[in-house]
């Protein structure tokens, strides 16, 4: 018995190319129902339309986001509808097994381990020499300029100058160079800690016994170090958390961090503000140990 | 019965209906083939809504004076590409709604990318002859992570600017080669003014190309090999390919999850308010906040670093630092066991016969204990990147948690994945037709009818 277009439906064979062979059958869930399929087309132009609306009127987020599901949703339906409609069948299909000549070949190199080997080794050396040409010819980042220098005032950083008692005790304040590009390297954490300093903080680069400045970049992946714990005079980064130890020189506590904040030496000039009497003695940014600023 | 005249039933019939002549590639059944399909769709909504970002975004840190509808910022001097978002977000119609889609777009892509792999390690589907299509993926997802971190950071606000730093960091770290990496990919000493152009270009060509021309490798592979079936009790599925003609029934079935993922993105855009940027700020130099993460997807690295003890090991003129040790040789590790698995899993495989057919979890035990431990470590890794987090919710000193994080990195994944092993390992109570008993990573010649004794 065939159906409307000639196939003959209770045939075990289906298609021609390659031949198949029915292995279930599914009928179909419900017959095609033209009308709902127009009704839900219509609601999909609707919502289509409201969303352009919605979107040229400068409507909220969420009746855009609205109108747009309201058109999706009915464009699902459809799409179930029409897939709901027809009758599905599974089938047996034969597979290709043979290897293909290129996989062949393939195979067989793979199974030359001499070969294997050798093409190893010059895939080895070709890498090794791009790294060795970009370590010795590639791009060197360029070296900022000294930022900061004896005499040059500490500011905030709309540029106001700071004085020693602007600073109340546990509190702290980013400070930048004045009259500067506001470099990310000249950052500076000038805290009054809650305890006298000890060694090896530079107890000559401190101001009315507990007021000092370290490095803002952390020496551990470069991130602001700006938190500070009054009780324990610990400056702790928010990345990785690395703590240092703001009253013995910046030195690591705990986390990640190996290396010990720059401080930055600090004076009070004539007038009474704050300035630094040298740069830092140490770099600031990570570098590798060959390399120096100075 | 139907209004429609009949000339028309006909022709919607003919055209969507079963085509015996054209059917289509036979394509195997199963719910979780259906995740491969999700970041197909998830990309194809990257790239649309993609597109009409381009129009907007400046690529460029310099300032410029932000006059638009936002109070906070209005009259304020902002980075170009901070003001750009900002413009699109608060002074184009639609354009909050449009990043919405393109970021939750991007989460799903790499979670639904995740979820396929794990089905496809789980289930063997990277063996012969699929060995070059799992490497295809694995670039595919590794590339759509960096298309992730570089659109993040696009934005160049205070959370993206510190990344940016961070990454900087790492590629710095790199011994011997790395400050010439980390010129070469930002331009600079970061903050560098041409940082933005170069992972725009990244981001909006490199990436984007990278994918797609994977993605399309990746189906077209898939297509000619075959897609991977499940076992059928009575046939041979060495030889035989078992499943729907692609029309009209699976092509209507992806159809349907597409515009089902669609709608999903589109509800998850209305409801959570994602990459609201007025309230991180744009990057100024030398701050930072306290909720400094990179995108969940990258909580690991993150993780590893702050859960690796301060490490300075000077070998010459060469320093391992922390960062070196969890931003590089951690996630190299992990992604050089991701693409050697299939190697090891076939180590006492003599034949390179070609496999077709999804294996039962239960009768791979140790490769599945071995995914739970992986995906364990992970996990621990990601859960330590917030660490600050929990240490703030258990009212607990962040120290202690990290401490307790580290016991956890070292012992969970072996505890985890040697319990998962040991359960699924049981043998099965009755026999099941319906699976496959093929057998684990060292004998597979036997035939996988299932009509065979248990192993």
């Amino acid at each position: 018995m065939s159906d409307r277009h000639g196939r003959d439906t209770a045939d075990d064979r289906w298609g021609e190319h390659p031949p198949m062979q029915v292995l279930r059958r599914f009928p179909a869930r419900r017959p095609l129902r033209w009308t709902s399929l127009a009704l839900v087309a219509i609601v999909a132009l609707v919502g289509i339309a409201a969303t352009v609306w919605a979107v040229a009127t400068d409507r909220s987020t969420t009746v855009q986001g609205a109108s747009l599901l309201v058109a999706v949703a009915a464009i699902a339906n459809a799409v179930w509808q029409l897939a709901a409609g027809f009758d599905r069948i599974e089938v047996v299909e034969p597979r290709a097994t043979h290897l293909s000549a290129a996989r062949t070949a393939a195979h067989r190199m793979g199974r030359r381990p001499m070969l294997r080997r050798l093409m190893a080794a010059g895939a080895g050396v070709v890498g090794l020499g791009v790294l060795a040409g970009l370590a010795r010819f590639g791009p060197r980042a360029e070296r900022p300029g000294q930022t900061w220098r004896g005499g040059v005032r500490l500011t905030t950083e709309t540029g106001q100058a700071l004085r020693p008692d602007d600073i109340p005790a546990g509190g702290f304040a980013t400070a930048w160079p004045e009259q500067s590009d506001r470099l990310e390297v000249a950052a500076v954490m000038l805290v009054r800690l809650t305890a006298e300093p000890t060694p090896p903080t530079e107890l000559e680069w401190v101001v009315d016994d507990r007021l000092l400045a370290y490095s803002k970049v952390c020496s551990h992946a470069g991130c602001p170090v700006g938190l500070f714990r009054e009780t324990d005079n610990a400056l702790h980064c928010p990345c990785h958390h690395a703590e240092f130890d703001a009253a013995r020189g910046a030195t690591p506590l705990t986390g990640p961090a190996s290396r010990p904040l720059p401080q930055l030496p600090l004076g009070v000039d004539g007038d009474g503000f704050l300035i630094a009497t040298d740069d830092f003695p140490a770099p600031v940014v990570p570098v590798r140990k060959t390399e120096r600023r100075r | 019965m139907s209004s429609v005249p009949a000339w028309l039933a006909d022709r919607i019939v003919a055209r969507l209906g079963p085509r015996p002549d054209r059917p289509g590639r036979t394509t195997p059944l199963h719910w979780s083939f259906l995740l491969g399909h999700l970041p197909v769709i998830a990309l194809v909504i990257l790239a649309v809504t993609g597109l009409v970002l381009t129009l907007f975004y400046r690529p460029s840190a310099a300032p410029v004076l932000y006059d638009g509808a936002h109070e906070l910022f209005r009259g304020r001097e902002l980075p170009h590409a901070y003001a750009s978002v900002l413009h699109l977000s608060h002074d184009v119609p639609g354009g909050i709604f449009l990043r919405r889609l393109h970021a939750v777009a991007a989460h799903l892509f790499i979670a639904a990318g995740v979820a396929h792999l794990l089905r496809v390690i789980v289930t063997g589907a990277f063996r012969h002859p699929r060995q070059v299509n799992y490497l295809l993926g694995l670039a595919i997802l590794l590339a759509g992570v960096a298309a992730g971190w570089t659109g993040e950071n696009l934005t160049y606000s205070l959370v993206a600017g510190n990344s940016l730093r961070v990454g900087y960091a790492i590629l710095s770290s790199v011994p011997v080669v790395g400050e010439q990496l980390a010129t070469l990919a930002f331009g600079g000493p970061f903050p560098a003014g041409e940082t933005l152009l170069r992972l725009w270009g990244a981001h909006v060509v490199v990436l984007p190309g990278v994918v797609v021309l994977g993605t399309w490798l990746h189906l077209r592979l898939t297509r000619r090999l075959s897609h991977t079936q499940m076992a059928h009790p009575g046939i041979d599925d060495r030889c035989s390919i078992v499943g729907e003609p692609f029309w009209p029934g699976p092509a209507a079935r992806l159809a349907l999850l597409s515009l089902l993922t669609f709608g999903m993105l589109v509800i998850a855009s209305i409801l959570v308010p994602w990459s609201d940027l007025a309230l991180e700020g744009p990057y100024r130099d030398g701050y930072g906040t306290v909720a400094l993460y990179p995108p969940w997807y990258l909580f690991w690295p993150e993780g590893a670093m702050i859960l690796l003890p301060a490490v300075a090991l000077e070998l010459g003129p060469v320093t391992l630092t922390n960062v070196f040790i969890g931003g590089v040789v951690v996630p190299g590790v992990v992604i050089a066991g991701a693409v050697a698995y299939p190697a090891w899993d076939g180590r006492r495989r003599e034949r390179p016969e070609e496999r077709h057919v999804c294996q039962d979890p239960r009768a791979v035990p140790i490769r599945v204990g071995t995914l739970i431990g992986a995906t364990v470590f992970l996990a621990v890794l990601t859960i330590a990147a917030g660490s600050d987090a929990i240490a703030h919710a258990l009212a607990l000193p962040v120290d202690t948690v990290i401490w307790a994080l580290r016991a956890a990195a070292l012992l969970a994944p072996f505890a985890a994945g040697a319990v998962t092993a040991a359960l699924v390992g049981r043998p099965p109570r009755q026999l099941r037709p319906a699976w496959s008993t093929e057998g684990g990573s060292d004998d597979d010649s036997r035939a996988s009818d299932g009509k065979g004794p248990l192993p």
